[in-house]
């Protein structure tokens, strides 16, 4: 994947010089240093040490990064107090954004995690969760092929004690 | 990771999920998950004593939510007293096996004491001759107090039932009882209120009354504060009274509501009414105070009751310090309301923070009020006898220093007459001797007692101007972009020229408006002060304003004036000497203060000029200290200057945008009332001065007088004459004339609509109330306590009524107004 133009293109207004960030399938994001330091992660690395010109992230794919920078990028912005974007927009951007396929939302919930990205991290948890709302075992299995090795005594038991919940 | 998704799923499918796979079912054990999960869902806040483990926790108050939503619980019937039950109040009996006991004081002479394990009456205490109004049991559990209309307050062994002790002086109904806490070395006192005006201490030993506070109104309730050393009296005027006690740094607070609807403040250390304000038009029936969820330590939430039918919340933020470090005793009582003394006066303050400002905007809704910090060096009291010389009583409360500062307030208030509907003169009054300035605008109409008033003054050139003793150069700013230039009315004289700034009185407001404010303390001692002001939609009763007089730390007077309709620019001085000024009719505005102790405008509309936020100057080309153009005619009624008014803002909203970063949060909302409702909003902050109140919103609902109420945090809970327990959902209810209720949770969100919920099932008066998130317990006129369990834990011994058929009429609701915590996770 190549460098996406955007992340070069647009930089923040208070733009303290770019750091390029490489992922683990060395693909290079070349981004604003204010863009990258949502990821507290990146912020503390960038603070130990203000010379360096690209951090390696071997946790994290090109691809997801890419999602992370992208994310990073529009709440910066959209976050300012002058910015006009409304808390609805906000939340419509984030609905869309995280309208991924499974694969690429568990892999943003890894990568949200390794950079320590807390609202993605958060947003990204909440959509997971949402997709096993109002399931039944069995459905969140099929769903997230998980395997049962669940004896049916202990499923039962379980269910027994779990029961309150229900209500 | 699966955790942490787990954390945000509704009960029911996260029972599902436990059922997945084995690594996901062992999640059932993991406190840390039901940890993430009762902080996702009610806060972190949490009352945690009822439960044994976090999943014990969320299982509690899932269950607690369920039956609030549903209206269901366990409604109990504690029958025993054969006359009306009046007061009660929980103990706690301390020990390896808790044990809560209830204790009932009632009109047939007859104290109760309730087991609330099984309803069982344990106890019951028998030797008054007059029916109990008050009851009060000490923390630890050894004594109680009691008293009633036989004008004796006595003193009980709980655990033997003996009477040990009884205090005999009061010339009125013991309204209301309570104990000092110890301090070592001074034997514990017992204090009460009655209605014969008074506040009495007792000494517990020898039974002689040690102090007696005249709270000047006759008082009809009395709540104590959170910290156990204060006090807070509705009374039968409106008010609502602050007393202190004896506490362990040797001062503390009471407040009492009295019958004028008035709330005082009485130090018993000095025996005088420190502070007080009117809260009400009628009598205050009904008090509570709790701990404020927001806010610094020490502030308090309170709810007033009124026989007007109305609740009113309040906001105490911090607490008044130890008055020597208040009232400088230098100063000198100034009667007259002349500005250039109340100038000097208060550049005397040497770098004392001005505790002094006045409710004005009560004041325009027919309230006389003002808030009080008599200087304590000069009354004669220094003191309550020590142990070693309990029967040296001091000398009766300085009446004259009392009267005084009825007089001073009356002054400040523009007349301590009854209630008026119109709006109030403009004022200032000064009384250096209790510090006092009273601003307000004239409302229209008011035209003669404007006139009156700047015949008074001493130069009819100078309405108004205030002092900014040690501050740099503030100014006078009227904003150049708005075309109706009225004058100024304020003026901020620059230290080293004392020169009152010449402006003509100030014309009428020609367009009511609704005045809504808030408070935005800062974290460095600065008076912050934000005023909201909005457009009315309906035609009010009479025009309002509100008026604050914010003092800093350094002791300069911070002004910020908003008042309706009059072009005046709202001045703010600031620490750093700057003045933002707002434009006149802005329909809401802010002046935020920020961490540098700068006074930020924030307007929600564009139609505001904006301010120079650094200039310590004006921009206006006209010098501030000039004299003003005179003033035109009153304005017509109702356009206003502004070239387009935007609609009504709502104030939740505002103050969701203009929060400030660090400092707590207050909300008033707007409220369309039927009548003008006491908006005043006050700040003082300082170093020394911790104190601040602020109106959070009136509720109404009851078509009787409210008798007793409670809250817990979430949910306030009123009982009335008109027999009903009426739920408050959610800490801030406010309803409107047409039952349309709004829900504000304390981050200003609305998040509930519906009309309020009620209990039925009293078939008298509801008397006392108290509210606890898992039940409700109410004492009513008709013999019978009650206590409505939301766990629906049946009292054994205790009559249990099926909710449903309980009611004489409806069954009972679905409590719409659940739980604010479970909205709040709704909304995520």
């Amino acid at each position: 994947m190549a460098t996406p133009a955007a992340a070069a293109a647009a930089p923040a207004p208070q733009l303290e010089g770019d750091i390029k960030l490489v992922s683990e399938d060395a693909h290079e994001f070349v981004t604003p240093k204010n863009v990258a330091a949502q990821c507290k992660m990146i912020k503390t690395m960038l603070e130990v040490s203000e010379e360096q010109e690209f951090i390696n992230l071997p946790n994290v794919k090109g691809k997801e990064l890419e999602k992370v920078i992208e994310y990073c990028r529009y709440h910066v912005q959209a976050d300012k107090p002058d910015s006009g974007v409304s808390d609805n927009d906000k939340k419509t951007w984030d609905e869309n954004f995280v309208k991924v396929d499974k694969e690429t939302l568990f892999n943003l919930i890894m990568a949200a995690n390794y950079l320590d990205v807390k609202s993605l991290l958060d947003l990204t948890c909440a959509t997971v969760a949402n997709m096993l709302k109002n399931k039944t075992p069995e459905e969140i299995r099929r769903e997230f092929n998980i395997k049962n090795d669940l004896t049916p005594e202990e499923e039962e038991e379980i269910k027994r004690e779990s029961a309150w919940l229900y209500q | 990771m699966v955790l942490r998704i787990l954390s945000y799923l509704p009960p029911g499918s996260l029972a599902s999920a436990f059922r997945v796979c084995k690594k996901w079912s062992l999640l059932y054990r993991e406190q840390l998950l039901w940890k993430r999960l009762v902080k996702l869902r009610w806060g972190s806040d949490i009352d945690f004593s009822l439960a044994t483990s976090q999943r014990d926790l969320y299982a509690i108050h899932h269950k607690i939510d369920l039956n609030w939503s549903r209206g269901k619980f366990a409604h109990n019937v504690l029958d025993g007293h054969t006359l009306d039950v009046h007061c009660f109040c929980i103990y706690n009996s301390p020990g390896p096996t808790p044990h809560q006991f209830l204790l009932t004081g009632s009109a047939d002479c007859k104290l109760m004491l309730w087991d609330m394990e099984t309803g069982a009456c344990a106890r019951k205490f028998e030797g008054h001759t007059g029916w109990i109004t008050s009851v009060y049991i000490d923390p630890a559990g050894h004594y109680l107090l009691s008293g009633g209309g036989e004008r004796v307050v006595k003193l009980w062994d709980l655990e033997t039932g003996h009477c040990l002790q009884s205090f005999r002086g009061h010339d009125g109904p013991i309204v209301g009882v309570g104990l000092v806490p110890p301090v070592p070395g001074i034997p514990t006192r017992a204090f009460s209120t009655a209605a014969d005006r008074a506040v009495r201490l007792w000494d517990v030993t020898t039974g002689l009354e040690v102090a007696q506070v005249d709270l000047g109104a006759n008082t009809k309730c009395m709540a104590l504060a959170p910290d156990g050393h204060s006090v807070w009296c509705g009374g039968l005027d409106g008010g609502l009274r602050q007393c202190m006690a004896l506490a362990p740094d040797g001062h503390s607070v009471w407040w009492c509501g009295g019958l004028d609807g008035g709330l005082r403040q009485v130090d018993l250390h000095t025996a005088c009414v420190i502070n007080e304000f009117r809260a009400h038009h009628e009598a205050v029936t009904a008090l509570a105070v709790r701990p404020s969820p927001v806010g610094p330590p020490g502030s308090t939430v309170l709810v007033a009751g009124s026989a007007d039918h109305t609740l009113t919340v309040w906001d105490i933020i911090g607490q008044v310090g130890p008055l020597s470090t208040i009232a400088p005793p230098s100063l000198q009582r100034c009667p007259s309301v002349d500005a250039a003394s109340l100038c000097e006066g208060l550049s005397r303050r040497d770098g004392l923070p001005s505790p002094t400002f006045s409710d004005a905007a009560s004041d325009l809704c027919g309230f006389t009020g003002s808030l009080r910090f008599p200087d304590p060096m000069s009354l004669p009291l220094r003191g309550l006898p020590s142990a070693t010389e309990p029967r040296e009583l001091p000398p009766p409360p300085p009446l004259g220093a009392l009267a005084e500062t009825e007089e001073g307030c009356e002054e400040g208030g523009g007349g301590a007459s009854p209630p008026r509907e119109e709006g109030a003169v403009g004022v200032v009054g000064g009384r250096e001797h209790h510090g006092e300035i009273a601003l307000s605008i004239p409302g229209a109409g008011d035209r003669d007692r404007l006139d009156a008033l700047n015949e008074s003054l001493p130069d009819p050139d100078i309405p108004l101007s205030l002092p900014n003793t040690p501050s740099p150069p503030a100014a006078l700013l009227s904003p150049p972009s708005f075309p109706a230039s009225l004058p100024s009315m304020l003026s901020f004289p620059s230290p080293p020229a004392l020169v009152p700034q010449p402006g003509p009185p100030p014309p009428p407001p020609p367009m009511p408006l609704v005045p809504t404010g808030m408070v935005a303390p800062t974290h460095a001692g600065m008076a912050a002060l934000t005023l909201g002001m909005s457009t009315s939609p309906m035609p009010l009763v009479a025009p309002t304003s509100m008026t604050l007089v914010a003092p800093t730390h350094a002791g300069m007077a911070a002004l910020t004036l908003g008042m309706s309709t009059s072009p005046t620019p709202v001045v703010a001085p600031t620490q750093a000497g700057m003045v933002a000024p707002t434009p006149p009719l802005a329909p809401a505005f802010m002046v935020a203060p920020t961490h540098a102790g700068r006074v930020a405008p924030t307007f929600p509309s564009s139609l505001v000029a904006a301010p120079p936020p650094v200039a310590p100057t004006p921009p206006t080309p006209t010098s501030p200290l000039v004299a003003s153009p005179p003033a035109p005619a009153p304005t017509p009624p109702l356009p206003p200057p502004s070239p387009s008014p935007p609609p009504p803002m709502r104030l939740g909203l505002n103050i969701e945008l203009q929060r400030p970063p660090a400092a707590a949060d207050f909300h008033t909302a707007r409220h369309d009332l039927p009548r003008p409702m006491p908006v005043s909003i006050g700040g003082l902050e300082g170093e020394e001065i911790l104190y601040r109140r602020g109106m959070r919103c009136v509720l109404t609902g009851h078509t009787e007088a409210v008798q007793c109420l409670d809250f817990d945090g979430d949910v306030i809970v009123s009982g009335s004459s008109d027999r009903c327990l009426d739920f408050d959902g959610d800490v801030i209810v406010s309803g409107s004339s047409d039952r349309a209720v709004q829900c504000l949770d304390f981050d200003g969100d609305v998040i509930v609509s519906g009309s309020s919920d009620r209990l039925h099932g009293h078939t008298g008066a509801v008397n006392k109330l108290m509210a606890e998130r898992t039940r409700i317990i109410s004492a009513s006129s008709d013999k019978t306590v009650r206590v409505w369990d939301f766990l629906e834990r049946p009292l054994r011994h205790a009559v249990l009524m099926d909710p449903n058929a309980s009611s004489d009429r409806s069954p009972v609701l679905s409590l719409a107004a659940s739980r604010k915590r479970s909205a709040n996770h709704l909304r995520r």
